[in-house]
């Protein structure tokens, strides 16, 4: 699923607007909507307020959560855990990008609430595709690393591990946004499952766009590791085969083979 | 694409839906859709779901074009007249696609298609084979011209991850073992998300109680 589709699934929440004109209830096929009256709120699918706004003939009031203190809250509450605390909606993302994007005027200090939730202006999707959530604070190493790693996929890979190290520094300094943190543990507890070698983990309270993000690299990896296990097995229990020395080595085996296929996975990613 | 319009052609089950909401109808296409998307096999068809929404689709388009030019109920219909035709088309589109790439595999189980993939699949399947034959195997030593399907046929991943949402309560799902070789249980709370193996859910996705992400 790309983001565009996620996106698509966003536009199906209901906004409050402030219509401008009059007109009865319309009867579409996902439910009724209106009656609208003018200067009255009324609620509206996402898709529909922003085709109404274009046509200047609303005002989208912003939902309750996208407020610049509720969203430091939110962002308070989300460093404090250690694990990922509840997003005041499914799609924060994609709906702040969407209503910053089409409404900014109907919103009340737009460019803090950019910052706390990390929606450029020109929201570049590069940022939630593949894995690469990058701070402002780690670009100019990371687009080196970038730049490096298209030689050598493996080096790149390793280094890129490294980063949420980094994060937690840059949280430390309170720098970092809602998303970079939650793309940051993120990583940290991917590479965790990883190396656990589970094959369950719980992923409660990830957004869509979130889940997005992992999606060509985790479950692919999973799997790759998966495949390894097994013929790691069948290895272990055929009988008199190899020495028991050799037989010892293979988790480390495993587990770099997983690295490096996850890495060569990742470069493709990236070079989409 | 003919294969499109045939697979919601008909289905007698139809009209047990005008109980339903549109809106009903529609949740469960989208469900139906994004299932489909992340799951690594076919599932059951939906077709009497698609039909019953073409149907609608239909109905709506008739009712916009009897409107007055201009009207402002146009423009929001045919708004979201687009988005369900790209949900079923997509959601169409992606079966087909797994019966290109699992033909013969998906064949066995003729029950998970509907009429019109039935006879997609099997025209599919023919001109594979004839094409195999044509172009390859008619020139090889008689003893290897045969087609052995059991031996060639493309088999979906089923232990492949996914992500997902509970949507009931499923309590003693047991897991694979992990690393050591342990068989896990878990139990699957309301509304919980979680990246697994789709091998020990399967079932629970074709009952609905688990909805993928």
């Amino acid at each position: 699923m790309d983001p565009a589709e996620v996106e698509f699934l966003a536009e199906k929440e209901m906004v409050s607007i402030i219509p401008n004109f009059n007109f009865d209830r319309i009867f579409l096929i996902s439910g009724e909507i209106g009656p609208f009256r003018a200067g009255l709120p009324v609620k509206v699918p996402i898709w529909m307020a922003i085709n109404l706004r274009q046509r200047q003939k609303c005002r989208i009031i912003p939902p309750d959560w996208m407020d610049v203190d509720k969203l430091l809250e939110v962002k308070e509450i989300e460093s404090q855990s250690r694990f990922f605390t509840k997003m005041p909606s499914e799609h924060y993302m994609v709906e702040a990008r969407l209503l910053l994007g089409a409404a900014a005027e109907d919103i009340t200090r737009t460019d803090e609430i950019r910052t706390v939730l990390k929606v450029s202006k020109p929201f570049g999707y590069a940022h939630t595709c593949g894995l690469g959530a990058v701070s402002r604070t780690q670009c100019q190493g990371w687009s080196y690393l970038r730049d490096y790693s298209f030689v050598e996929n493996e080096k790149y890979f390793v280094s890129y591990m490294k980063l949420p190290l980094l994060c937690i520094v840059a949280t430390r300094a309170g720098k970092l946004d809602i998303w970079d943190m939650r793309m940051s543990k993120l990583r940290t507890s991917v590479d965790a499952f990883i190396r656990s070698g589970s094959t369950h983990a719980r992923l409660d309270h990830l957004t869509q766009m979130e889940l997005c993000s992992v999606r060509p690299l985790l479950p692919d990896a999973l799997d790759q590791l998966h495949r390894l296990q097994k013929i790691k097995k069948l290895f272990t229990m055929s009988p008199g085969q190899g020495n028991p020395r050799r037989l010892r080595s293979i988790p480390n085996e495993v587990l770099s083979a997983g690295l490096v296929l996850l890495g060569k996975e990742f470069a493709i990613i990236h070079k989409k | 694409m003919d294969v499109d319009s045939d697979a919601v052609a008909s289905d007698p089950e139809a009209s047990e839906d005008e109980i339903i909401t549109a809106q009903k109808v529609l949740q469960t296409l989208e469900e139906a859709w994004l299932n489909e998307k992340f799951c690594p096999e076919l599932l059951p068809h939906q077709s009497d779901v698609v039909e019953c929404m073409m149907e609608q689709v239909q109905q709506m388009e008739d009712n916009i074009r009897r409107l007055p030019r201009g009207d402002f109920r146009v423009v929001v219909h045919r708004l979201e007249l687009d988005r369900i035709r790209y949900v079923i088309s997509n959601y169409l589109r992606l079966r087909l696609e797994k019966i290109e790439a699992f033909t013969a595999h998906i064949l066995e189980r003729e029950n998970d298609l509907s009429p019109g993939e039935c006879r997609f699949a099997r025209e599919y399947l023919a001109h594979l084979e004839t094409h195999l034959r044509h172009l390859a195997l008619r020139h090889m030593p008689t003893n290897i011209q045969d087609l052995d399907h059991s031996n060639m046929t493309a088999k979906p991943n089923t232990s492949s991850f996914v992500f997902l949402r509970v949507k009931g309560e499923v309590s003693g799902v047991v897991i694979e073992g992990d690393s050591n070789n342990r068989d896990e249980e878990i139990d699957l709370e309301t509304g919980s998300q979680h990246v697994m193996q789709y091998r020990p859910v399967a079932e629970l996705v074709r009952a609905g109680s688990i909805q993928l992400i």
